[in-house]
Parts: C-alpha cells; sequence; structure tokens
C-alpha cells in the first residue's frame, strides 16, 4: 500500500485547503485554505473569536455548507452532497440549546427518528436502543417522553447529543455547545464529552472562544483568526509558549491560563 | 446618508417592473384560453352558432398557434390598441380613457377622507395606549374587516342619500361641482375601506415611534407636547403607513370595482362588470390590464419615495 | 384563551348553530314564493317579512348563511395548502425554485384581489366552482410569502441544521420538521382569510357572478334587495348584517389566536 494512503488512515479526518465563500456583494471568505487533521479518538480544540470563520468551517465539515477543498473521511473524499451513508460520519451539536431540537418531538422520538430513517435498529427496538442513547448521555429517564419546552438548557444539549450519537458518527463537531448554558451546567457538560470520546471512540472537534474549555478536554487545539489557522500545537504547548501574537492576545484575555510571568 | 435611491437601486427595480408587466400580459392574453375548448365559444357565449364560432376563431386568428397569437397580442398592445368593444362598438382605450380619471377621482377623495379618519384615531389610541379609547380604535379594524365595501356603500346610500336626501345616490354629474359631489359618498366608502388598515399601522408605528430617544429628547428640548406629535412622530409614522397601504393596495383597489358599481360612477370598475355583462372579452381583458398596471406603478411609485426616503431600505428579497 | 377569541368562538358557534338548524328555526321553505304577499313587512309569519318574489327572508337568511359559511371555509382550505407548500419548497430550497414561485407570485399580486377574482369567474362561468378555482389562484400568494419568510428563519435553526446534517431526506425534513413549527402563522392568517373569502363569496353573489339565484345567498339576496333600499330596506340590510356578524366573530377569532400566540 502507498504511504499516502497508510498515512490517511491514521486520520479520521483531513481537511485540506478548505474554504467557503458567501456569495454576495462582495463575497466574503470567511474559511481559508484551512488544512487539519484529526485522529481517531482525538479532541482538538478550534479556538477564536466570533466571526474567526469556525461556526463556517463546522458546518463545511457537517456538509451543511458548500466548500472548496478537500474533506477525507478515512482516507476517502467527503463531498458536500452526501449519500445517508457519508452524511453519518460528521454529526454536529449546535451552540443553542432552544433551536437545536425539534419542538414537536419528544426527546425520544427526536432520537428515534435518526435510527429509523438511517435503519440503524430493526423496527422493534428502535424506542430501547433512542432511551438507551439518551441515557448514556445523561438525560434522566423520567423526561425522555417530554418534548423539550419541559427541559432545561443542559437536558435539551443532552438530547442533542444524544441525537448525534444515535447516528454513530467518526466524529462529533460541537460549536460552542456550553457557550449557551448556565456555568453549573457547562462543566457537566464538558465532561460528558470528554468522557463519550474515551469510551466510543469518537473524534471530537470542539469549537469554542473559550481557552479554558479547550484545555479541559482537548488534547491539541488550533487557533483560528479572519479564516485562517494560525497555530497548532498540543494544548500544554500552545497555553505554556505561544507561538503567534493573536494567540497570546487570546490567552492575555484569560488571566488564569496566561503564561506564567517572566 | 440621503437615501438609497441609486441608479442601481432603480435600476434593478425598473427590471423587475418590466418583468411583473411581462408576466401581467401573459396572464390577461392566458385569461382566454384558460377554458378548455375553443376561445370563440368562449367569447361568444353557449348560445352562439357553430357558424359564429367558426367565424370568429378566423377573423382573430385564434386558431394560429399560442406564442404566435401572443405576439400578436403584444404587438397590439404596444401600438396602444386595447382591443375593441363590441357592445359599445369603439375602441377599448377611448373607453377606458374616459373612465380612468373617474376612478382616480374616487381614490384621491377617497384617500383624502381616509387620511382625515385615521390619523386622529390612530393618534388618539397612540397616545392613549391601553385606555377605553385605545381598546375602541383597535375595535375598528375588526369590524371594519368584516365588512363587504359594497355594505358599507348601502349604508351610506341609505343615510344621505335615501334618508337625509343630502347626496346623490348614484351617478356622475355633468359639471366639475356635480362630479365632486358624487364623489363624496363612494370616496367615504374608498376610506371606510383604507381606515381599518390604516389605523392599525399607523397605530403600531406611532407607538414605536413614540417609545423612541428622539421623541424624548424633543421633549426634553422643551417642544410642547403637541408640536412633537404631529411634526416628528407623524411624520415619521408616515413611511411605514403608507408602505403598509402599498402592500393592501392590491385588496383596496378591488375593492373600487364593487363601490363604483353601488353608486353607478362610470370608472374602469364598473366598465369592466359592464364588459362582464355583455361578455364584451377586450373590455374585461384590457381593464383587467390596467388595474395591473395601475397596481405596479403605484408600488413602483411607492419603493422608490420609500428608498428616497428611508436610509435603511435596500434593495433585496 | 383571550376573551377576545373565546367571544369570537362564542359569536360564531351560534352563528352556525343557527345555520346548521335552518328547517328548525324556519317556518317556510326558502325557495316558497307567495305572490300575494310580496315586499311585507315584519309579521308573526314572516319575521323579516317577504322579498320581492313574497318569500320569506328570515328563511332565506339561513338558507344563505349554509352556503357562504360553507363555501367560505372550504374554499380556503385549496389556497393553504397550496400556498404553504409552495412557501416551504421556495423558503427552503432556496435558487431557482424560489426565484420562479416568487416572480409568479410577482405577477399575481399585481392583479387586485377582486379583479382578478372576477375576470377569473368571468373566463370560467359563474357558479361555485369558478369561484373556488378563482380564489384558489388569487389566494395562494398570501400562505406562501407566510410560510416562505417562517422557513426563512426556521432553516437556520438547530433543529433544521441537524436533520440535514444527519442526512435526512429533504421531504421529511419540510414534513415532519419544518411544516408543523411554521404553519402556525398560516393557521393564523387563514381565520382573517376566511372573513375576506366570505367577502369576496359575498361579492360575487352581490355582482351576479357567485351562487345563481334561485338559490338563496347574502349577496345575491342583497343584489336582489338593491332596488327596494328606499322602500323596503331588509331584503338588502337584513344579509348585510349576517355579513357584518359573521365577519366580526371570524375576526375576532383571527385577532384572539394572533394575540393568543404572541403574534
Amino acid at each position: 500500500m502507498r504511504d499516502t494512503t497508510a498515512r490517511s488512515a491514521e486520520a479520521v479526518l483531513e481537511i485540506r485547503d478548505l474554504s467557503v465563500t458567501y456569495g454576495g456583494r462582495p463575497p466574503v471568505r470567511a474559511v481559508r485554505g484551512v488544512s487539519l487533521r484529526l485522529a481517531r479518538g482525538e479532541a482538538l480544540g478550534l479556538v477564536g473569536e466570533s466571526g474567526c470563520g469556525k461556526s463556517s468551517l463546522a458546518r463545511a465539515l457537517a456538509g451543511l455548507e458548500p466548500a472548496e477543498g478537500q474533506v477525507m473521511m478515512n482516507g476517502r473524499p467527503l463531498p458536500h452532497r452526501r449519500t445517508r451513508e457519508q452524511a453519518r460520519r460528521v454529526q454536529m451539536v449546535f451552540q443553542d440549546p432552544y433551536a437545536s431540537l425539534n419542538p414537536r418531538m419528544t426527546a425520544v422520538q427526536t432520537v428515534a427518528e435518526m435510527l429509523r430513517v438511517h435503519r440503524l435498529r430493526p423496527k422493534d427496538q428502535i424506542a430501547e436502543r433512542a432511551r438507551e442513547l439518551l441515557d448514556l448521555a445523561g438525560l434522566p429517564s423520567q423526561v425522555a417522553d417530554t418534548r423539550p419546552a419541559a427541559l432545561s438548557g443542559g437536558q435539551r444539549q443532552r438530547v442533542a447529543i444524544a441525537r448525534a450519537l444515535a447516528l454513530e458518527p467518526d466524529v462529533l463537531v460541537a460549536d460552542e455547545p456550553t457557550t449557551a448554558l448556565d456555568v453549573s451546567v457547562q462543566a457537566v457538560i464538558l465532561e460528558l464529552l470528554a468522557h463519550l470520546r474515551e469510551t466510543l471512540g469518537l473524534a471530537l472537534l470542539l469549537i469554542t472562544h473559550n481557552l479554558a474549555v479547550v484545555s479541559a478536554v482537548c488534547d491539541r487545539a488550533a487557533v483560528m483568526h479572519s479564516g485562517e489557522i494560525v497555530e497548532q500545537a498540543a494544548v500544554p504547548a500552545l497555553l505554556a509558549s505561544p507561538q503567534h501574537p493573536y494567540t497570546r492576545r487570546l490567552l492575555a484575555a484569560v488571566p488564569r491560563l496566561g503564561p506564567p510571568p517572566g | 446618508m440621503a437615501g438609497r435611491l441609486t441608479a442601481r437601486y432603480v435600476a434593478g427595480r425598473l427590471a423587475q417592473l418590466a418583468f411583473v408587466v411581462l408576466g401581467v400580459t401573459v396572464a390577461t392574453f392566458g385569461l382566454l384560453h384558460l377554458v378548455p375548448g375553443n376561445p370563440a365559444r368562449t367569447l361568444l357565449g353557449v348560445h352562439a352558432t357553430a357558424g359564429e364560432v367558426a367565424y370568429l376563431s378566423r377573423e382573430w386568428g385564434l386558431t394560429r398557434p399560442l406564442p404566435v397569437q401572443y405576439a400578436g397580442y403584444v404587438g397590439r398592445l404596444l401600438h396602444g390598441n386595447l382591443g375593441t368593444s363590441v357592445y359599445y362598438q369603439a375602441p377599448v382605450a377611448g373607453l377606458i380613457g374616459h373612465a380612468l380619471p373617474v376612478t382616480l377621482a374616487m381614490l384621491a377623495v377617497g384617500a383624502v377622507f381616509g387620511t382625515a379618519f385615521s390619523v386622529p384615531l390612530a393618534l388618539l389610541a397612540a397616545t392613549r395606549p391601553g385606555r377605553p379609547a385605545d381598546h375602541l380604535v383597535r375595535a375598528v379594524p375588526m369590524a371594519g374587516l368584516g365588512m363587504p365595501p359594497f355594505w358599507i356603500g348601502f349604508i351610506l346610500l341609505l343615510v344621505f342619500a335615501l334618508t337625509l336626501r343630502v347626496l346623490p345616490a348614484g351617478g356622475y354629474g355633468s359639471t366639475p361641482a356635480a362630479h365632486l359631489e358624487s364623489l363624496i359618498l363612494p370616496g367615504l366608502t374608498v376610506a371606510a375601506v383604507t381606515t381599518p388598515v390604516l389605523v392599525r399601522s399607523l397605530r403600531l408605528a406611532l407607538l414605536e415611534v413614540l417609545g423612541g430617544d428622539f421623541v424624548t429628547a424633543a421633549t426634553a428640548r422643551g417642544l410642547t407636547r403637541a408640536r412633537v406629535l404631529l411634526r416628528h412622530a407623524l411624520r415619521n409614522t408616515m413611511v411605514p403607513a403608507v408602505s403598509v397601504l402599498a402592500v393592501n393596495l392590491g385588496y383596496l383597489l378591488g375593492g373600487t370595482v364593487v363601490i363604483e358599481n353601488v353608486f353607478g360612477l362610470p370608472g374602469i370598475g364598473r366598465l369592466l362588470l359592464t364588459g362582464i355583462l355583455n361578455r364584451d372579452f377586450d373590455i374585461v381583458q384590457s381593464v383587467t390590464l390596467v388595474y395591473a398596471l395601475l397596481v405596479v406603478l403605484i408600488n413602483l411609485g411607492a419603493d422608490l419615495a420609500y428608498a428616497a426616503l428611508d436610509p435603511r431600505v435596500v434593495l433585496g428579497r | 384563551m383571550t376573551r377576545t377569541l373565546a367571544a369570537g368562538l362564542a359569536l360564531l358557534a351560534v352563528i352556525a348553530g343557527m345555520v346548521a338548524c335552518a328547517p328548525l328555526l324556519a317556518a317556510h321553505n326558502p325557495g316558497q314564493q307567495d305572490l300575494l304577499h310580496v315586499l311585507a313587512g315584519p309579521s308573526a309569519a314572516h319575521p323579516l317579512g317577504t322579498d320581492d318574489l313574497g318569500r320569506d327572508i328570515w328563511a332565506r337568511l339561513l338558507y344563505a348563511g349554509r352556503a357562504d359559511l360553507a363555501i367560505g371555509f372550504a374554499a380556503v382550505a385549496a389556497p393553504f395548502v397550496i400556498g404553504s407548500a409552495l412557501g416551504l419548497l421556495a423558503g427552503y430550497f432556496g435558487g431557482w425554485p424560489d426565484a420562479a414561485i416568487m416572480r409568479v407570485l410577482d405577477i399575481v399580486v399585481a392583479f387586485p384581489f377582486y379583479v382578478l377574482v372576477i375576470a377569473v369567474v368571468f373566463a370560467l362561468g359563474a357558479g361555485v366552482g369558478s369561484i373556488f378555482i378563482a380564489i384558489t389562484a388569487v389566494g395562494w400568494v398570501s400562505y406562501t410569502r407566510i410560510v416562505r419568510g417562517e422557513v426563512l428563519v426556521a432553516k437556520r435553526l438547530g433543529y433544521v441544521q441537524a436533520a440535514r446534517a444527519a442526512g435526512l431526506p429533504a421531504w421529511r425534513i419540510l414534513l415532519r420538521h419544518l411544516a408543523p413549527n411554521v404553519l402556525s402563522q398560516a393557521v393564523v392568517y387563514a381565520m382573517s382569510d376566511i372573513v375576506l373569502t366570505i367577502l369576496a363569496v359575498v361579492t360575487l353573489g352581490y355582482l351576479g357572478l357567485g351562487v345563481q339565484p334561485p338559490a338563496p345567498e347574502w349577496g345575491a339576496m342583497m343584489q336582489a334587495g338593491e332596488p327596494y333600499l328606499s322602500i323596503h330596506p331588509a331584503l338588502a340590510t337584513a344579509p348585510g348584517v349576517a355579513v357584518v356578524v359573521t365577519g366580526l366573530a371570524l375576526s375576532m377569532i383571527g385577532d384572539g389566536l394572533a394575540a393568543g400566540l404572541g403574534i
């Protein structure tokens, strides 16, 4: 087997020179030639301020936005228009838990729909599996049959995570999953994501503006600025000795995590 | 910035207009071909003989392919030829030329009355939100929208023409003074149809403006409340109110057809109905076209005025 | 439930109950002529008097209500379904389907409502079937506009994005996820649209293009009563009052629903 294939096989997801451009006058290039690699079971943090293009990158990975460049999944190209089987490879958890669930569907229905459409379980086992997934995501079983209106923000985010897990994806993209939550709930949801990654061998792309979140969950981090990745490093290294001036500015904004003076 | 009335905006708006006008002619052309079967039969009605149908089909070129017929129709329109009335034995363009000013005059009188009714009502309600006056004024649209225009005409006719005998019951008179007198009741009816829509939007816009900073600032500068209301609040309210009226124009203008019929006013609405009763196809087709052009042009005017007045508006959908 | 909504529903229930029980409430057949007692004033036998053919106005009023209410409600169904479906498609897919639908919409709204309805009924011939077609041809645009606007907002929300990212088929996203959440505005509008539709039916009847006589219908009754406006006003005003009260009831329901949904 050729060398390149072997290298790609290690990376569950590889992005080469990816660009996202929004039409309009003038067109906006939200993501400019980004390249990233994500290994199986790895948690990569994508950090940047709002408007830096990190959400556009996430949406492109999930097939929600057409993009130029290449997305490789397990060594095979993953196009923008995906088959159902391809679509399930990358799943997303969104920022706003109050908009991310269909208000007319209960938690079980939301998860079960994914199982049914993708035929991941025989018909008679779907409901059971949906409850299992909700349980895995830490949703109390008493509220499994309630609609989102009766759930708290944290509970909704658990349902959204269970919905993503239902498709047994290779990559979970979480776009600011805790930003809209109460501080007390944020840590619990982050722990849940870290736990799922370990137990399921899931590759996690965690998008956030918050370096504290990255340091809690991720192995590696990429810093994004004006549509480009300006720096990539292991989290401890990035925190200890940031190379790019922009990274230093970001760190300076979080005193607790800043490099020790001197 | 003094508005967005740029050359690009106007050009974009005119291109859209051209497309809509083209589509409108397709629709009026298609009217004749809406009915399955022979259009000549549609024109002549069920009592016509087969010979008459065949003659008309030949005469009008109804046997030619549709695109050819349509091209002929548009060519005819571009020469100002709106067809010939079978009933009046006269060019339709001339008939519309006589009728259109009557309709426009009625709309103008209606607009004056409508403004005279809705502005005070909206001011009354918006300055006393939640109070009885406000509730009463808010009930106006609810009651008004549930009434057919011709019913309002009936009531006015019954009260002012038949009971009080102060105004003519119908017709258009022959002198300018008589014209004006004949337009009062129809104008009031038009106003009764527009007032509910206007009051509703004016009240909401006024409430928003009255809560805004610059009214507070103007009051703080020592301007009297009445002056603030009239000079500042109302002026800022007219733009949204006019655009609401433009959006509802199609409904309002359609109501004039029936109102003209109630009062026997010789406008284009009445022309349309006589055309229908006499199965005078050219009249129906051309008056329908003129109505659509009227809507399109008034909307264009409103949009351009809006763009000139409001710096925030941008062309888009 | 707001007071307006409750009052509107109660009023509509009374009207609907009365027209439904027309045979019980009216002593006469609406078509029964009595040429010896034409244009009679109110009496014990004829609560609202008789018309120019000696028919009982009260009986005709009740039976006419059946026609107007039934046609009004039924005629809203097709524009609602077609307009909402087009709005869903235009809003969700964007691109050329959106452009095509919206350009056709631009053309339809260029025609004044009544003018187009009248012209279509003229072309098709007067009658109930033509009314349905004409109102559908003109009425869908409002639903398309409303639903399209709602979809443009809703399709950016997480639940639709998640459904797309999961590779759910478009029809499923449209029917299961978007439709149930964006149609409430269209339903509220449908209530006020029923008012407009009943008014249109009545107006067409008044112009002689609607329900054909001798079948009783409010608009046709008003047309028939118009010549007698000065000597026997009940002929034209009784159906007018019926229309106004019905319109008021439906407007109150629409307003109450809108307020209840916080629109």
